[in-house]
């Protein structure tokens, strides 16, 4: 089974190959956050990524601060980790912000994924 | 409240040829000298904004830009009362045909593609003056004898302290890269000079157009909402940003016929932006799998209706 390790050092990141309406696209350091847990998003992208989504879905979200604000968002796949192709595409929804990327429960409870923290690694186990 | 020409003047000042740059902020200060309101803005902005931008990191300055915007809502908002009532071509804005006010845009424009050796700047002074018409053109046809635009605004849940901000924000960024720009050309002096003029220049430049382009945006969409006709025309603009596309939306969903929203309160529709329901569902994951499921090409709203946000995003 395909394992990938990442360096930890209270967090970690990896590169994803995702594809937005048949455009593809490498991301680099994708925060992992098993924090961010949604019903429907699973990849936070900023804003500028948007460009390349033929259709977007908008809609008023109320944010951690209690604020409402409109977010766009788009059904995309994701296609690689870290260089390793998927077995199957994974179907992501992607929601537009600003700030870093960032991988969520969505996509990382399909597979296995471990902190170790006194060895400064994370590891990935991928199409188990 | 005083009100001697600003306007004229200020747009006196645009007019001026690039290599004028100099009898611009000539201008300028003695305009300045001339209006005591205006003086003191003037020179509050040169003392609390221009330093803080001289010993502000960069990447920072932008997010920080509007605190030092707020202490000089009153100053701003004075000025463009002023502005609202100063005569241009010898007429007071509001005397002023729309068309005429386009024309004198145009001249302007003319100018600034007929000169090769424009700079870029003054390109952006110029969409500077063109949001700011466009603002001027809401105050216009607010008055007494015309259609109540702002009423329009209310009406569409448009966030009027966000365009306020706007106004704000482009009025205060270009004040800024006036004074800048005077004390770089040594016509006028700061206390203490900052020294490190040419990275502020474009700095306050890029804040100023940032936030012309969010006001321009706003307008287009106000103005698209009182000529639907239109909504075509801005369809790119709700598909780059997601404001002008919540403002659009919330306005079309407004408009459902209110036994539809009765009926269906509670449930998440989504409309595209003619107006068109697409999808009903009663769960946002439902009307996602659904909207995927069809393959739907084309931009679309998400409301869900009687509630102010559809769900909550907690990280």
């Amino acid at each position: 089974m395909p394992t990938k390790t990442l360096p930890y050092h209270g967090h970690s990141t990896l590169n994803l190959d995702i594809v937005i309406n048949d455009i593809q696209k490498r991301i680099s350091n994708v925060l992992i956050d098993t924090g961010f847990i949604h019903s429907i998003f699973g990849l936070k992208l900023p804003i500028e990524y948007s460009r390349y989504a033929k259709s977007l879905k908008t809609g008023p979200i109320k944010m951690v601060d209690g604020k409402s604000v409109d977010v766009q968002w788009i059904k995309a796949f994701i296609r690689g980790v870290q260089d390793y192709i998927l077995v199957n595409q994974i179907p992501i929804s992607i929601i537009f912000m600003t700030g870093n990327p960032i991988i969520g429960i969505n996509f990382l409870k399909r597979y296995k994924i471990c902190f170790d923290g006194p060895n400064n690694q994370t590891v990935l186990e991928l199409d188990t | 409240m005083p009100s001697n020409g600003l306007k004229s003047r200020s747009m006196k000042l645009l007019l001026v040829q690039p290599r004028q740059l100099g009898t611009i902020f000539e201008n300028m200060m003695q305009f300045q000298s001339g209006n005591q309101l205006v003086a003191d803005a003037f020179s509050e902005m040169a003392q609390n904004i221009v330093y803080p931008i001289a010993i502000t990191p960069l990447d920072e300055f932008e997010n920080t830009f509007e605190r030092f915007l707020t202490p000089f809502q009153t100053e701003v908002t004075n000025i463009l009362e002023l502005i609202s009532g100063q005569k241009i071509m010898g007429k007071k804005i509001h005397e002023i045909e729309g068309n005429e006010f386009e024309k004198f845009i145009g001249q302007f424009q003319s100018m600034v593609e007929r000169d090769s050796h424009t700079e870029p700047m003054l390109r952006n002074v110029f969409d500077f003056v063109v949001a700011l018409n466009e603002y001027v053109k809401v105050l216009i046809t607010n008055s007494e004898n015309k259609p109540d635009i702002l009423d329009d605004v209310l009406a569409y849940k448009i966030d009027v302290n966000d365009l306020q901000k706007y106004v704000l924000g482009s009025l205060m960024a270009y004040f800024c890269f006036l004074i800048l720009l005077a004390v770089s050309r040594g016509v006028y002096a700061l206390p203490s000079q900052p020294n490190n003029l040419d990275v502020l220049l474009p700095m306050v430049l890029s804040i100023g157009k940032r936030y012309n382009d969010l006001l321009l945006s706003y307008m287009k969409a106000i103005d698209a909402l009182c000529n639907r006709q239109r909504i075509n025309q801005i369809k790119p603009l709700i598909h780059t940003n997601p404001k002008i596309a919540g403002i659009v939306g919330r306005a079309l969903i407004s408009e459902l016929p209110e036994d539809y929203k009765v009926k269906n309160r509670d449930r998440f529709i989504a409309i595209d932006y003619g107006g068109n329901i697409m999808v009903e569902a009663d769960t946002l994951e439902e009307l996602d799998a659904e909207l995927d499921q069809k393959n739907v090409r084309i931009d679309c709203y998400i409301d869900r209706l009687g509630h102010n946000y559809i769900t909550r995003l907690d990280s």
